[in-house]
């Protein structure tokens, strides 16, 4: 009852336009006065919440992928990438998605990525005669790989919210991350295959494949680099988001790519980003710490378990849930709101919290490009100058490949589960074959 | 003083901005001493969670007057303006409320804190009312960018509506 109440008030809100941060927080406030419990909770929440080695990775990774951004590498990407395969059937989407990928490997955003590689592509795309409403939909949605493969912000987030290993986050992001991105190429192969509008591009010659992948180099290294370092355990995923962001100076410096303006940009940008993404973590933090005064986490982790006896069931009912708030609710607000709801019931449902941590994101990438809300969708709006509808006629069957994603998950855990728990063994067997 | 409140804002934002920039200076710093020199220091990793901790919150008056917050925008454009603006005071209400907690009750903190002399359990041993500083003072930056929110509000004109957020204001390259 209380656990509706508190619902129904939070959607109020929302509509209310009250900021996603404010509404937590003053929810979160307004439960600790009623309950009787001391509102000197709200100060130190805000304290602790950024009192966070981990939390670091956020800025780092976005002033990373801004300075990046700034030194024109998306440019530089997409041209090399369709020196090598912009001659194939639908070639050009399929550099599109490749580019993002690539990008989605130094960027933790699916706003970034989306952004920049439509910024380069979508022009290139409809002047070759794509249609216009397919260009827009596989760009808004490649940019949404910008949060499945690491580094993510989201995935940052849910392994701070529930205290599990943001690595193995990054580790299983990966799997289902590059599976999306050959779905989605696959389609753009067939899409061009059965369609036939589009003029092919020429092969580029060894020359120009050269010349465009030099360029292209020290980022797809800094890719490498921070994710490979990851894995290796050489650094934390904040210390390689730390070390990143300076290479990536260094980087844009000595391609004489930047200058005090665009700096200045790139150090803005990624400041407004981290602290409207923060004010919402805090937020939530405080919100958090009032529903699990009141019991309620506790109290539907209790519901669930003793109602639904079948996981999958479960995943089913999360999944409706998820898709309906993402009609109109931004992807990281759904995961500070959700999260701390569900998590108590994941382990009496035997379900791994990192898997569900993967299934989560993709669920929040179909958010990102359902309408009316999804910000890829106005991201992408914007950057063509385009009306909306054109966006939302093109990006339907690439929702639907991320609901198939969602599926094959569930069937196959280990699309997920393979890299960060059974690569090493896998490896291991190898080399004693040899 | 609308001027005023409005340019501090500004300059705090701008000073947040480098602060995380230096951040990234710090943790570089600390990794390449640990990783290459095997010489880790011991207050990088602090000094930059006390950085953050500032960065933060001195930033959040910042966000609130380039109309940064991220809301939901389910109906914005169907809404008439007189109840968007009715909507808008109530929002900076709200705001205002918690930042009268966080001011009042961090400062709770803070004076509690120098009068036991707390200090963080780290070599550094830093004292602690030097990050706790920051809730108390940066909401009240925030509530005086607030209050001015609210008499642009009032007065009405361009740019006073706290909608129209802008997405794109982040993308543009």
């Amino acid at each position: 009852m209380i656990a509706a109440l508190i619902l129904f008030t939070l959607i109020l809100l929302l509509l209310l336009r009250v900021p996603v941060a404010f509404t937590l927080g003053g929810l979160g406030l307004a439960l600790l006065v009623i309950g009787g419990f001391s509102p000197i909770m709200v100060p130190q929440s805000l304290y602790s919440t950024m009192d966070s080695f981990e939390l670091l990775a956020v800025p780092m990774f976005l002033l990373m992928s801004n300075i990046l951004l700034k030194g024109g590498i998306g440019r530089d990407l997409f041209a090399a990438v369709q020196s090598w395969l912009g001659h194939w059937p639908g070639g050009l989407g399929v550099a599109a998605i490749v580019s993002c990928a690539i990008f989605a490997a130094i960027s933790g955003s699916s706003v970034a990525t989306a952004a920049t590689i439509g910024n380069v592509a979508i022009h290139e795309m409809t002047s070759r005669g794509y249609a216009r409403p397919f260009v827009l939909g596989l760009v808004a949605a490649g940019g949404t790989l910008g949060i499945l493969i690491p580094p993510s912000i989201p995935l940052i987030i849910f392994g701070i919210v529930t205290e599990e290993s943001i690595v193995q986050l990054f580790l299983a992001g990966i799997g289902p991350g590059l599976f999306l991105a050959a779905m989605f190429v696959l389609f753009s192969i067939l899409y061009a295959w059965f369609g036939k509008s589009y003029q092919p591009m020429p092969k580029a010659s060894w020359a120009e494949r050269r010349s465009a992948s030099i360029l292209a180099l020290p980022t797809v290294l800094l890719a490498a680099i921070v994710i490979g370092g990851i894995y290796a355990g050489w650094f934390t995923p904040s210390e390689s988001a730390g070390i990143g962001f300076t290479v990536s100076l260094i980087i844009v410096y000595s391609m004489k790519r930047m200058t005090w303006e665009k700096l200045q940009e790139a150090v803005m940008s990624s400041m407004k980003t981290t602290v409207t993404i923060f004010l919402i973590v805090a937020g939530a933090k405080i919100f958090g710490k009032a529903i699990t005064l009141y019991r309620i986490p506790q109290d539907i982790s209790l519901l669930i378990t003793s109602n639904i006896s079948e996981p999958a069931i479960f995943i089913l009912i999360v999944c409706i849930v998820l898709l309906i708030m993402g009609f109109f609710l931004e992807a990281l607000s759904m995961l500070l709101i959700m999260v701390p709801v569900l998590y108590p019931s994941l382990e009496g449902m035997g379900i791994d919290p990192i898997w569900f941590g993967i299934l989560f994101v993709v669920m929040i990438e179909a958010a990102l490009i359902t309408p009316p809300v999804g910000l890829n969708l106005f991201v992408i709006q914007a950057v063509a100058r385009a009306p909306l509808s054109d966006v939302v006629r093109g990006v339907w069957p690439f929702i639907l490949i991320m609901l198939g994603t969602v599926v094959i998950l569930w069937l196959v855990p280990d699309l997920a589960m393979f890299i960060p728990y059974k690569l090493d063994g896998f490896l291991k067997g190898l080399s004693l074959f040899s | 003083m609308i001027k005023f409140i409005d340019r501090l804002t500004n300059r705090t934002g701008l000073l947040s901005a480098w602060m995380f920039f230096v951040i990234g200076m710090m943790v570089t710093y600390e990794v390449v001493m640990r990783k290459v020199f095997n010489a880790p220091t011991v207050w990088a990793d602090e000094m930059a969670r006390f950085f953050q901790i500032w960065a933060v919150y001195l930033a959040s008056a910042y966000v609130l007057k380039n109309r940064q917050l991220i809301t939901v925008e389910l109906f914005s454009d169907a809404l008439h303006k007189r109840t968007g603006r009715l909507f808008d005071f109530f929002t900076l209400a709200i705001i205002g409320v918690f930042c009268c907690v966080a001011i009042w009750y961090g400062s709770a903190i803070v004076y509690e804190s120098i009068e036991q002399g707390r200090h963080t359990s780290t070599m550094l041993g830093v004292p602690k009312w030097m990050t706790e500083t920051a809730i108390p003072l940066a909401f009240l930056l925030l509530l005086a960018q607030t209050i001015v929110e609210v008499v642009r509000l009032a007065k009405g004109g361009p740019g006073a509506s706290l909608s129209g957020a802008s997405d794109v204001e982040a993308i543009e390259e």
